[in-house]
């Protein structure tokens, strides 16, 4: 049985709590969307509180917090089984080509489409604008894993929006 | 080396990065209220009471608690004014009073000799020694 040895103020919790909060929503609604967004986030930080005293002062709070927010929001979606019907893709690629829905939706649903593999590295590079470094450092691999799962998320992913009918892409 | 359709991917997704909407502080808070919750029922989390953050959250309390500090100070101003008082009187009298001043004297002369550096003591020596033979021999049973 695992006992917690973490005794804060419910002053310092508030604290952490105020100020990761944008940053853990944001990453969460980039990996897993709207749905469940606010039960992740309170995994995300029972979580923190739970191993705030295993951080390392001398590492960054930032990325630990990211690496966090990942594992939980990559959970989430392993629960959710995801269903992804070749009529859900017919779908978005037809309200793509009659123009009802916006950039920004079919991006978050094309993210939806690929692996959560590439979907993390996407979203921590290109939204969350961590350095390659610091990608490294939240999801614990080499740095030469990061940039090649960086190429290849790329390139999926701009082929799955060229065949949602972004062909400009 | 970028390629101008990489650069142009890149941009794409930066200008359509999809955005959390905002919260509102009340539900901010409600789910602040969740998080706590559900972290103190996995026992993930024990928090100490911050005394002053609850007091500068509660107004009344905050009054009331400086209202009983107030009475406290003020009591304890008259108490000892009092004691002084008796104090006062007491050496008065016994400042007035020739026996108490011997006896005074009396009591003086043992205090003095009872705090006489008794260490030096050949009594003291042995003692200790014994006390330090009995230690040693203890652990070493």
């Amino acid at each position: 049985m695992e006992t917690s040895k973490t005794n804060y103020s419910q002053f310092e919790i508030e604290q952490i709590y105020n100020e990761q909060l944008d940053l853990v929503r944001g990453v969460l609604f980039r990996i897993i969307g709207a749905q469940e967004i606010d039960d992740a986030t309170q995994e995300v930080f029972v979580k923190i509180w739970r191993h705030l005293d295993r951080f390392e002062k001398n590492s960054n709070f930032k990325t630990w917090v990211y690496r966090i927010a990942v594992n939980v929001g990559l959970d989430f979606l392993r629960k959710r089984k995801r269903r992804r019907e070749l009529n859900q893709f017919d779908e978005l690629k037809t309200a793509s080509q009659n123009g009802t829905v916006k950039d920004q939706e079919l991006l978050l649903k094309a993210l939806d489409l690929i692996s959560e593999d590439h979907r993390v590295v996407i979203v921590l590079h290109y939204f969350e604008d961590l350095s390659l470094n610091e990608i490294s450092e939240s999801l614990d691999l080499p740095i030469g894993t990061v940039k090649s799962r960086l190429f290849h998320a790329k390139k999926v992913l701009r082929d799955c929006l060229r065949q949602l009918g972004k062909t400009n892409l | 080396m970028k390629t101008d359709d990489d650069k142009n991917f890149e941009s794409f997704l930066k200008q359509n990065k999809p955005l959390v909407s905002s919260i509102s502080s009340a539900d901010k808070s409600a789910l602040f209220s969740a998080v706590l919750a559900k972290a103190r029922q996995s026992k993930a989390l024990k928090t100490r009471p911050n005394v002053f953050l609850d007091l500068a959250k509660r107004p009344m309390l905050s009054i009331a608690a400086s209202f009983i500090a107030v009475l406290g100070v003020i009591l304890f101003a008259s108490y000892s004014d009092i004691e002084l008082d008796v104090f006062n009187s007491q050496q008065t009298q016994s400042l007035s009073s020739e026996e108490t001043v011997a006896e005074a004297q009396t009591i003086e002369f043992f205090l003095v000799q009872s705090f006489e550096p008794w260490e030096d003591s050949d009594d003291f020596a042995t003692d200790t020694l014994e006390f330090e033979s009995d230690y040693v021999a203890y652990f070493l049973e």
